[in-house]
């Protein structure tokens, strides 16, 4: 009997013959090993957990049919054929497809600790996508954010009325001579090597200074560390291509490249143009590499390196704007780069150290027909920091913030005077000609402070100063910024803010032998007040509104003057409001972004008049719709036409054979209103190990032909409206694994 | 420099077609140049004026205008081209008469106008002026105005004074050649060379901003005109060729150059085709 026993249950072992199914879950198209996730075998119930490599094991499997049932948000639901699945021992690798990719799938984007309550910021998550950006470009992207004026053909951000030069531009906290390509369709960086693009407009901390517009802030992000990851894309006008990854278990890097041949485009249009023959095609590239070290707990350490160049020749057959000077031979090359190393020490958990180094140079040389300008600078820059949390209620940060600058410049221009944006011909201006060799220090420090009455406070104040010292103009300011903050409830934030920002003169400006030396700096009082409503509960899907309204003071601002060049007689008001309402919902998501401002300038002789870019209403409509593999955005803005001032007529200088335009009242005119519709659609094709990504920008699409300019005959007798960019499109394709 | 790019990009663009009358192209009444006995003085001293003017036409009619004779109030700088701010300028009227029987054939009234209105600069001139200023040129200038057809037509002149102690002399046109040939009475086809040929530039010195002296030569440039069709440099240097785009007309025309040496020195050189 007992061996009858030991044969049945003999024989119920071999009908229970067991396998095992191992693997490893990769997600598809990153090769992102996913951990911590439930993986399933039905119908036994038997389950399983992967481990850090996304490897999970299942043993003594009941051979036979089977399935492996993977389901996690997030992902598409992965279920394995049932027929024969446990029949043999298993080791496979299963990809899981994510519901939605994100555009460049290898970025991470770290917590940002935002210090401003004014300012916006955009990750790449969301600049990547942004209609109008011209392929995700992260600056272009920044000109959809409230406040920003539209800027047509000027390569340059507007903030708040303010004028061109009163913008800013820093990477990773050091200021560049520029942030766009010529004709602004692409900023200087990659848009794959930036974390986020911020902008602080009116009010901003004491961090910052040198800027009474705003500061257009770029933050390049870390190397990934898992593994090494690739990018590269093509489209009409330029590509290019970034490889990041890790080189040892400490240390991690990133380098990326772009070339833009803009200039064979332009070739090709302008081959059968009489007015003017391309010499050389117009081309940019630029550089950017990321190296980034943990040094130890505490300290890490990481080098950006940015380098860009652009470059232009090319030959004018008949006179630029009838000005006899403007012909011939043109030729431009811009160019810079930065290496800035930076530490940063979290010395305990209350307190931390940032230092930061920039080291560079600028190089700008314009040749036309043998007038030039040639400026070449050295510049270093430098930055530290020291934060310390001393109690719940108190936080300091102390900083400096110090910038050399030594430049040799060569001119043999003209002068050019230009007053509400009617300039005298090149031709008429008195030839300056002379070689220079100058240095400019500029020194700020600040202190940040956070002060709540008490812990549980609703109330924050910031009592903030900064002080800056130019040498070139041996001026020393205090400027005291205060910022006050209350959170009302969980989901309202209100907030104000006054304070006083300066910026030196312009180096043509305080020029001895082009400008006056005696021109100081200008200077203005912020005022804002705003709050934050956050209707999302908590969540992410809902509505969130922000409301800023400001007020500027500009006084002591540089202005163009028959005697002696420049001075500071000039003065001006800027006021206005913004609101941005973002929504989202499901796949969807939508933003209005509404600016109503009003910017005065007033100069001594021609009165009180707008500022060139006053633009009473600025309205930006977004949305944006992920579906699956799909992304559509769309942007629609309605701006006012910016002012502009009429030329009644022209005086002929016979020996320069050109008209000298008359004025009439200073910006008394206006541009047509400014509308446009751009969209983006973009399809990815997500294979195991790689991801296509295809897109079609198209800027412009209903060819709105909207006012950038007035041309005018030779004696101004007669004039047109210069309509800017036709509909636009740019198909590209991207790869990245 | 960045707006240039854009404004390039929109100039390409554009389609070109921009319905303006044409720099090179003579309609109606211009003024084309003014031509001075001496573009620099040392004063005092004086020098006759002598407009170079186009009526294309116009029948022969003379045309009536004022002069205004003053300090240059810095055009260079950026000041309006006016005498309100000089309680010594010099008014005057000045007529321009056409009287070239030759061009008045086919109505192309275009030469240089036989009256003269004289500049004269006072030794004071220089009273309160850097070495600088004195040494490179402190300017009179001489407004024209004429209202022709409803349109009022300005156009000035500057005489320089200078302790330099040589003054400029006026440049010279010694050909105007179609082809590399005398031009004659030929009218050019299309895309026929147009050159002129010229004596050799002045040298000349100047003091710069920063107080060095410098010897430069003069910049000769030329200015095409031609009272049918277009150029394909209607501005150029000296020794540029000028190519005719059109195709000639069935009629006489004119052809003008006139040479500037970039310190107020100008000369003019005419052809007229057969009809």
């Amino acid at each position: 009997m007992p061996f009858l026993i030991l044969l049945l249950l003999s024989s119920l072992s071999f009908a229970q013959e067991v396998v095992t199914i191992k693997g490893k879950l990769i997600e598809k198209g990153t090769r992102k090993k996913l951990a911590d996730v439930n993986a399933y075998i039905l119908p036994h119930k038997l389950k399983a957990v992967t481990n850090a490599n996304g490897e999970f094991i299942f043993e003594n499997v009941p051979k036979g049919d089977c399935q492996l049932i993977i389901n996690l948000t997030g992902y598409q639901k992965f279920e394995s054929q049932s027929v024969g699945a446990c029949g043999t021992d298993q080791n496979v690798d299963i990809y899981l497809e994510k519901s939605t990719y994100s555009s460049f799938e290898s970025t991470v984007i770290g917590k940002y600790d935002k210090r401003d309550d004014q300012s916006h910021t955009l990750t790449q998550e969301e600049f990547s996508k942004a209609p109008g950006s011209f392929g995700g470009d992260p600056v272009r992207a920044a000109q959809n954010l409230p406040g920003v004026a539209q800027s047509g053909g000027n390569a340059q951000i507007i903030v708040q009325g303010a004028s061109p030069d009163d913008t800013a531009y820093l990477i990773n906290g050091h200021r560049v001579p520029l942030v766009f390509h010529f004709g602004g369709l692409s900023s200087v960086i990659i848009p794959e090597a930036v974390e986020r693009v911020e902008l602080l407009p009116s009010g901003y901390g004491p961090e910052y200074s040198r800027a009474i517009g705003g500061i257009i802030g770029l933050t390049t992000k870390e190397p990934k560390k898992d593994r090494f990851h690739g990018m590269a894309f093509v489209d009409l006008l330029n590509s290019g291509g970034l490889i990041e990854g890790p080189i040892d278990d400490k240390s991690n890097i990133l380098v990326a490249g772009r070339y833009s041949y803009i200039g064979q485009v332009l070739k090709a249009v302008a081959k059968n143009n009489d007015n003017f023959e391309l010499t050389a095609a117009p081309t940019y590239y630029d550089f950017t590499s990321i190296y980034s070290r943990q040094i130890n707990e505490k300290n890490k350490f990481k080098t950006t390196v940015v380098a860009s160049k652009d470059q232009l020749e090319l030959i004018l057959n008949k006179s630029a704007n009838n000005d006899t000077e403007l012909r011939g031979e043109f030729y431009n090359r811009t160019e810079f780069f930065r290496i800035i190393p930076q530490i940063i020490t979290q010395i305990d958990d209350k307190s931390k150290m940032d230092h930061s180094l920039a080291v560079g140079r600028d190089s700008i040389l314009v040749n036309i027909n043998g007038r030039y300008l040639d400026i070449n600078s050295n510049v270093i820059s430098h930055r530290s920091e020291y934060v310390r949390e001393w109690s719940p209620t108190y936080k300091t940060f102390i900083g400096l913030d110090n910038q050399w600058n030594q430049s040799e410049v060569g001119i043999n221009l003209p002068t050019s005077y230009s007053v509400g944006g009617v300039r005298t011909p090149f031709s008429v201006g008195e030839n300056r000609k002379f070689k220079t060799e100058s240095s400019r220090t500029s020194l700020g420090a600040y202190l940040r402070q956070e002060i709540k009455p008490s812990a549980d406070s609703k109330w924050t104040f910031l009592p903030n100063v900064r002080v800056d010292h130019f040498t070139r103009t041996q001026e020393t300011f205090a400027q005291p910024r205060f910022q006050i903050r209350h959170q009302w409830s969980p989901s309202l934030l209100l907030r104000g803010s006054v304070g006083q920002y300066v910026q030196p003169p312009r180096p043509q400006e305080s020029s001895p032998e082009y400008g006056n030396k005696n021109v100081k700096s200008l200077y203005a009082i912020h005022y804002t007040a705003g709050f934050t409503k956050d209707f999302r509960d908590g969540g992410t899907q809902g509505l969130e509104l922000t409301n800023n309204y400001f007020y500027k003071e500009l006084k002591n601002l540089v202005i163009p003057d028959v005697q002696k060049n420049y001075t500071n007689k000039g003065s001006g008001t800027i006021y206005g409001a913004e609101v941005q309402a973002k929504y989202k919902k499901d796949d969807w998501s939508g933003q209005i972004v509404y600016t109503h401002l009003k910017s005065e300038r007033r100069i001594p002789q021609f009165g009180t008049a707008p500022a060139e870019f006053d633009q009473t209403h600025n309205l930006n409509l977004i949305g944006t719709l992920n579906r699956g593999r799909w992304n559509f955005s769309a942007r629609f803005r309605f701006v006012t036409g910016n002012p502009y001032t009429p030329i009644t007529g022209g005086s002929y200088d016979s020996d320069n054979d050109v008209y000298i335009p008359t004025r009439g009242r200073i910006y008394s005119q206006r541009f047509d209103a400014f509308n446009q519709l751009d969209i983006r659609i973009e399809r990815k094709v997500i294979y195991e190990s790689w991801i296509l990504t295809s897109y079609l920008d198209v800027l412009n699409v209903y060819n709105s032909a909207n006012q950038e300019n007035i041309d005018y005959a030779y004696d101004y007798s007669a004039k047109k409206k210069v309509r800017g960019l036709p509909i636009l499109p740019t198909i590209g394709i991207k790869g990245e694994f | 420099m960045k707006p240039f790019f854009v404004l390039l990009l929109l100039f390409l663009t554009s389609c070109g077609d921009d319905k303006f009358n044409r720099v090179e192209e003579l309609k109606g009444f211009r003024i084309l140049g003014v031509v001075a006995t001496k573009s620099e003085v040392v004063p005092p001293d004086s020098s006759d004026l002598q407009l170079i003017v186009s009526d294309i036409g116009g029948g022969g009619r003379t045309i009536s205008g004022t002069t205004k004779t003053c300090i240059d109030p810095g055009i260079s700088l950026g000041a309006a081209v006016s005498c309100d701010h000089d309680p010594g300028t010099v008014n005057d009227t000045y007529d321009i008469l056409f009287s070239d029987i030759a061009l008045g054939v086919s109505n192309l009234y275009t030469g240089l106008a036989p009256n003269t209105v004289t500049v004269n600069i006072p030794a004071t001139v220089f009273a309160g002026r850097s070495t600088r200023e004195q040494f490179n040129g402190v300017s009179y200038i001489t407004i024209f105005e004429f209202t022709v057809d409803g349109k009022t037509e300005t156009a000035f002149k500057r005489v320089t004074a200078t302790n330099r102690g040589s003054i400029n002399q006026p440049p010279s046109i010694t050909d105007l050649l179609l082809n590399g040939t005398p031009i004659g009475v030929s009218k050019p086809n299309k895309n026929d060379k147009l050159q002129v040929t010229t004596a050799a530039p002045e040298t000349y010195s100047f003091i710069n901003v920063d107080g060095s002296q410098e010897t430069k030569t003069e910049e000769l440039q030329v200015a095409w005109y031609v009272s049918y069709g277009e150029l394909n440099k209607p501005k150029a240097e000296a020794q540029e060729d000028v190519k005719y785009l059109s195709s000639p007309p069935g009629s006489q025309m004119v052809i003008l150059s006139i040479l500037r040496d970039d310190r107020g020195g100008v000369s003019i050189e005419r052809a007229v085709s057969s009809p």
